[in-house]
């Protein structure tokens, strides 16, 4: 009897914090959507459940149905900068960092462990200790308002990630398999692209996918390094919808839902093998 | 010998480009960024040596004593709550109810958004007149506060930074409790132990490798954040969310002093140092 109480009263406390951490964490995200998806008018009646549902301040923020387009007033420029900049970004990172990374977990060479402890050092310090140097720097080299000065600035970023997780994935191929390669006649070169790579598709792939995020997201370096609207992207043209006098929430918070699916996405798709990443030395042992 | 010298070469071979784009864009200009500390340095005008003026200048500055006091504040509070919290939630998770999937999906999100989007999503929830955090406030309590004015704005930020936070504890967390074998509970349950004892005693040291790295880690990305205070309060009202980033961000690119804000980029290094020197020990170990 006394067991059966204590445990509905275990059961009612467990469905209580569900609910709790459950609108905790939805209220702001519902706030955005609810706010994205409603037809202008009704965000400034305060209503805080919307009567109807609208396209317009997603289509809006196309320009679609706008009368007045200027650079910058649409979020499309913003969204193809960000994009083709993560993904060279994202290209870049992942074919330097699979080459470091190998030679980091499986070849002997001194040097190697400092080299290894660097770039654990380089991804997780803050960047904006580089902000002051990168933009004078960049200043001098003619790199500020350049598409390529912003992709060798976010490498600094990404790069460290990339050589320090794929380090990790790896040192988790049994060395018996390269070594029986190597036993067959496979030189270097043929080890890993026969070998490595197939068994290290999806740490690669999901690495890839989070130095595209890590890119996109980012926000100092076209901050600092670029003012041009044409050439900026998406997280600061973000910031010039909240900088406004009027801010325009409906469009900011629709620019915002488009802004943020891209990363959230992505994000899921590859997030069991992210949380494998960097705890990983402290759950394995 | 010879077969030693060929992987030493190898291994030089794959890893040179990433070290050397990285000695181009981050450890060149970290070292850029020390040596610039020790010159008068105006953009558009040429440096002129200071010796340790920088330095003295920054220690003799309230805003920059303030700042650290105020970085130091929001960290150790934030990363407190999002421990707590983490593991609050985590625990939850690892019960079994109906909806867990969902509900954990939906905790995670925040961590999957970029810190931008989460920083307009709660300029917008926060806002005084039509936000949904004031409508929330007024429906229950018949008040309304200035989430963002000089009263409240600290814990508003402190409270931005644990929403989007806490997944990342949560997750490791969860990871490490599933590595807590069930039937070192059921012994303790055997022998009498309260539900206190066991999470003292079963799960606080099962998982305590993780909690280190996790906090550490957090403790130096909530230090080194930027993109959340940048975008709601630019440092403001007055100077109450003057936190580190943000003050190095206004030395250089609001006063042009790139020497005081080099100056403050070094002070900060050694506290950053320290905390990733203990994350490499733990990992190590």
């Amino acid at each position: 009897m006394k067991r059966s109480t204590s445990l509905l009263i275990k059961k009612i406390a467990i469905y209580i914090s569900a609910i709790i951490v459950f609108v905790w964490t939805a209220l702001p995200l519902y706030w955005m959507i609810a706010t994205a998806f409603r037809p202008e008018r009704e965000i400034y009646e305060g209503l805080v459940i919307p009567k109807q549902l609208s396209l317009n301040s997603i289509l809006a923020i196309f320009g679609f149905g706008e009368e007045y387009i200027t650079v910058g007033s649409t979020i499309t420029p913003y969204m193809i900068n960000s994009t083709y900049i993560s993904i060279i970004v994202m290209v870049v990172s992942t074919i330097l960092g699979v080459l470091g990374g190998y030679a980091l977990a499986r070849m002997r060479f001194p040097g190697k462990d400092i080299l290894s402890s660097l770039s654990l050092f380089a991804y997780v310090f803050p960047t904006v200790v580089i902000m002051v140097p990168i933009f004078y720097l960049f200043s001098m080299w003619k790199l500020v308002n350049s598409p390529t000065g912003l992709i060798l600035a976010l490498l600094s970023h990404t790069l460290p990630y990339t050589l320090w997780m794929l380090r990790g994935f790896f040192q988790t191929i049994p060395v018996d398999i390269e070594e029986a390669a190597f036993i067959d006649g496979c030189n270097r070169i043929k080890t890993i692209i026969r070998i490595v790579f197939p068994l290290s598709t999806p740490g690669i792939v999901a690495t890839a996918t989070y130095a595209f995020i890590l890119s996109w997201n980012n926000v100092l370096f076209p901050l600092i390094l670029i003012s041009r609207t044409d050439l900026q992207v998406v997280s600061i043209g973000i910031l010039n919808y909240m900088k406004a006098d009027f801010v325009p929430w409906d469009r900011l918070m629709a620019a915002s839902f488009v802004a943020t699916l891209p990363p959230t996405l992505l994000f899921f798709a590859i997030q069991r093998y992210i949380v494998a990443g960097l705890t990983a030395g402290a759950v394995k042992r | 010998m010879r077969l030693k010298t060929r992987e030493a070469l190898e291994g030089y071979t794959f890893s040179t480009p990433a070290f050397l784009l990285l000695f181009l864009v981050l450890f060149f200009p970290f070292a850029y960024v020390i040596y610039i500390s020790f010159f008068s340095k105006t953009f558009g005008y040429e440096p002129v040596f200071a010796g340790l003026k920088n330095y003295f200048l920054i220690i003799s500055d309230p805003v920059f004593k303030y700042s650290l006091y105020i970085s130091t504040l929001y960290t150790v509070v934030a990363v407190l709550f999002k421990l707590l919290l983490g593991l609050a939630f985590a625990i939850l998770f690892a019960q079994e109810f109906k909806g867990r999937t969902l509900v954990r999906t939906v905790a995670v999100i925040p961590w999957g958004i970029p810190l931008f989007v989460v920083a307009a999503l709660f300029f917008w929830f926060f806002d005084y007149n039509l936000g949904l955090a004031n409508a929330i406030l007024k429906a229950l309590f018949g008040v309304k506060i200035f989430w963002l004015g000089p009263d409240w704005v600290v814990p508003s930020i402190i409270y931005v930074n644990v929403w989007k936070g806490i997944p990342f504890f949560m997750v490791n967390f969860l990871g490490a409790l599933q590595t807590i074998p069930r039937s070192l509970y059921e012994a303790a349950e055997i022998d009498g132990a309260s539900a206190w004892e066991r999470f003292r005693h079963i799960t606080i040291p099962g998982i305590k490798y993780v909690m280190l790295i996790v906090c550490l880690l957090s403790t130096i990305w909530t230090f080194g954040e930027f993109d959340t205070i940048f975008f709601l309060t630019r440092g403001g009202p007055g100077y109450l969310t003057h936190i580190v980033p943000i003050y190095i961000y206004h030395q250089a690119f609001s006063n042009f002093n790139v020497g005081t804000a080099a100056a403050a980029s070094v002070i900060s290094v050694p506290i950053f140092l320290a905390l990733i020197s203990v994350i490499l020990w733990a990992l190590r170990r």
